[in-house]
């Protein structure tokens, strides 16, 4: 049949994306001919502005790129740093930047399970609709978003962009009496997050089994989170300052963020890929949360994120809850002198979108002379450009534009995508010949 | 005792900051130490963050935001009660998750305080650095005199 039709789409708004992109899609005689995730929002140059500063700048510094996830910047920028000035902040310093990282996890997660991804699996336009449906559920939510809020306020003074981190360890360490009182809260959530987990998995989610590269860090012994070496499920396995040398940033037309390679092709980093690659490191307790789910691990289907971001809000309570049993106040919170020394560090942790890639060049009066930050949106970018290929073919290009629309939109949002945060709108542009 | 919370939403960036610089100027006021705990004062980045939280622990809630209207920059829109909905919807949003939505949510979930303000700031533009524009600098601090007004009203 040879009809052939223009059809333009413009979404003005696109409601619950992070940041500020478009999408465009070609489909010409039956055919994807293009399809491109732009991110057009000004480059924020925050690796240039960082130049010239004292190392014990960047952490405040990086936790400005991002109001969801700072404590990923800070906690990626220290490490990165520490190894440079020949410190190592111990036990206490290590514990707690770990529960730190937790509170972003279950903050950023449960936000985005409930108020931006479930409205598209429950057949609802916002979250105020599925509200006036699922009261309790949404309740569920921000209930868990409001404690992960309180756990990194514990650290690091205020949930946004948080004060509460340096180079060498925190500038306060909390009061027992307040951390027993929030592990309390922590604990009696465990089970409200157990059964977000069923939830989520009970979800009508699209069956779209992909074939993906997933990456991840991966510790001894440990569900990672600020340590541990880079490796994928086709078998790279680096240590982090071998980050160059397999992936590759490179500039797109249609993208001011760049997009990022592994040995030349897309690959996945975020929640799925973690659970995918480190599901075995889960303990006992959260093994079993797991496996009630009933979903056949390593998954294929990107769809399945929400369940790993589920299972990572149960985790990260629980191993919040187990180190701040045992919390004590240091005698300090951090190493007491640091001098400054030149060299190059490497940070890499996982934020809770994925691997949050950090590399600083400082000269010996400890002043930043090169920094580089790759996060996980970036990296994400390619492989979500061949999700939504992928997801189009399989909904069938004849299929009405709505529908169309609507199913690149879910893709997108299933990425959790922080484009960045200067943001309006995403801009969906579909032409079919 | 009736609660009161005054939550900037903004970034540290260009205009957009107006929140911000409202909360900052605020918390740095006698007005604060005046009242005490019935008085919180905090800055918020995006609406979905810590808005639903700050609404449902209070009795009395204003809200200031960066705004995009038909007004010349630096005007400020005061509006309280059932003009809140249409007026935020011009309301600049840095997420996805648009401050209208949050203030829908919270009264479908019956969260809502007893009473709320929300002051906009109709800005010039929205930048990616640390300036503020003097138009907008000049409205965030009109504000910040019209909140302790506010305050001494409901808490005084």
């Amino acid at each position: 049949m040879s009809e052939e039709r223009r059809i333009a789409i413009n979404v003005p708004a696109l409601t619950r994306v992070e940041g500020e992109g478009a999408l465009e899609v070609l489909i010409e005689a039956g055919r994807i001919v293009d399809l491109k995730l732009r991110i057009y929002e000004p480059p924020r140059l925050f690796e240039k502005l960082l130049e010239g500063r004292d190392f014990g700048e960047v952490p405040d510094m990086v936790a400005r790129i991002c109001g969801i996830c700072p404590v990923a910047y800070q906690m990626s920028a220290v490490h990165a740093i520490e190894p440079v000035l020949g410190i190592d902040p111990g036990p206490w310093v290590r514990a707690m930047r770990r529960v730190f990282y937790c509170g972003e996890w279950i903050e950023s997660h449960s936000l985005h399970i409930h108020l931006l991804a479930a409205p598209d699996f429950l057949g609802f336009n916002s979250i105020t609709e599925m509200a006036k449906v699922y009261p309790d559920e949404v309740r569920r939510g921000l209930r868990l978003q409001a404690l992960g809020n309180e756990l990194i306020k514990l650290f690091g003074a205020r949930s946004v962009h948080p004060v509460g981190a340096k180079v060498g360890g925190f500038h306060h360490a909390p009061a027992a009496a307040q951390v027993a009182a929030l592990c309390g809260k922590l604990r009696a959530a465990l089970p409200e997050a157990a059964q977000l987990v069923q939830w989520t998995a009970a979800l009508k989610l699209p069956d779209e089994a992909q074939g993906f590269t997933s990456v991840a860090l991966r510790h001894p012994v440990e569900y990672p989170m600020n340590e541990g070496r880079i490796v994928s499920d086709r078998g790279l396995n680096i240590g982090i300052d071998a980050f160059d040398r397999h992936f590759r940033e490179h500039q797109v037309p249609h993208s001011t963020a760049l997009h990022c390679l592994l040995d030349g092709k897309p690959y996945l980093v975020g929640p799925l890929a973690r659970v995918n690659l480190n599901r075995d490191r889960f303990p006992d307790a959260v093994k079993t949360v797991l496996a009630e789910a009933g979903i056949p691990w390593p998954s294929g289907n990107m769809f399945h994120s929400i369940v790993a971001r589920a299972i990572e809000i149960y985790y990260a309570l629980w191993e919040a809850v187990r180190i701040l049993e045992s919390y004590r106040v240091p005698d300090s919170p951090s190493v007491a002198a640091l001098t400054a020394a030149a060299g190059t560090g490497y940070g890499c942790t996982e934020a809770p979108r994925g691997l949050l890639w950090h590399r600083y060049e400082l000269d010996a009066a400890g002043h930043v002379v090169a920094a580089r930050i790759v996060p996980p949106t970036s990296q994400n970018q390619a492989r979500i450009e061949e999700n939504l290929q992928q997801a189009l073919l399989a909904q069938g290009l004849d299929q009405a534009q709505d529908k169309l629309r609507f199913h690149c939109e879910q893709v997108i949002r299933n990425y959790d995508p922080c484009i960045s945060c200067a943001t309006h709108f995403l801009d969906l542009r579909l032409r079919r010949n | 005792m009736a609660r009161l919370t005054v939550i900037g939403i903004g970034s540290p960036f260009g205009d957009d900051q107006a929140g911000w610089r409202v909360a900052e100027a605020l918390a740095e006021s006698t007005c604060v130490t005046a009242y005490d705990e019935r008085l919180v004062v905090t800055a918020c980045r995006s609406p979905a963050g810590e808005l639903p939280e700050l609404l449902a622990n209070t009795d009395i809630a204003i809200v200031v935001d960066a705004v995009r209207d038909s007004g010349a920059p630096g005007t400020v829109y005061r509006i309280e009660g059932h003009d809140l909905p249409v007026f935020v919807a011009g309301s600049l949003s840095s997420h996805g998750i648009a401050l209208r939505t949050m203030l829908e949510l919270s009264d479908v979930l019956q969260n809502s305080p007893k009473a709320m303000i929300v002051y906009g700031i109709e800005v010039q533009f929205s930048g990616t650095d640390s300036v503020i524009s003097e138009g907008t600098r000049r409205a965030a601090d009109w504000v910040v005199e019209q909140i302790i007004r506010d305050v001494a009203h409901y808490c005084g």
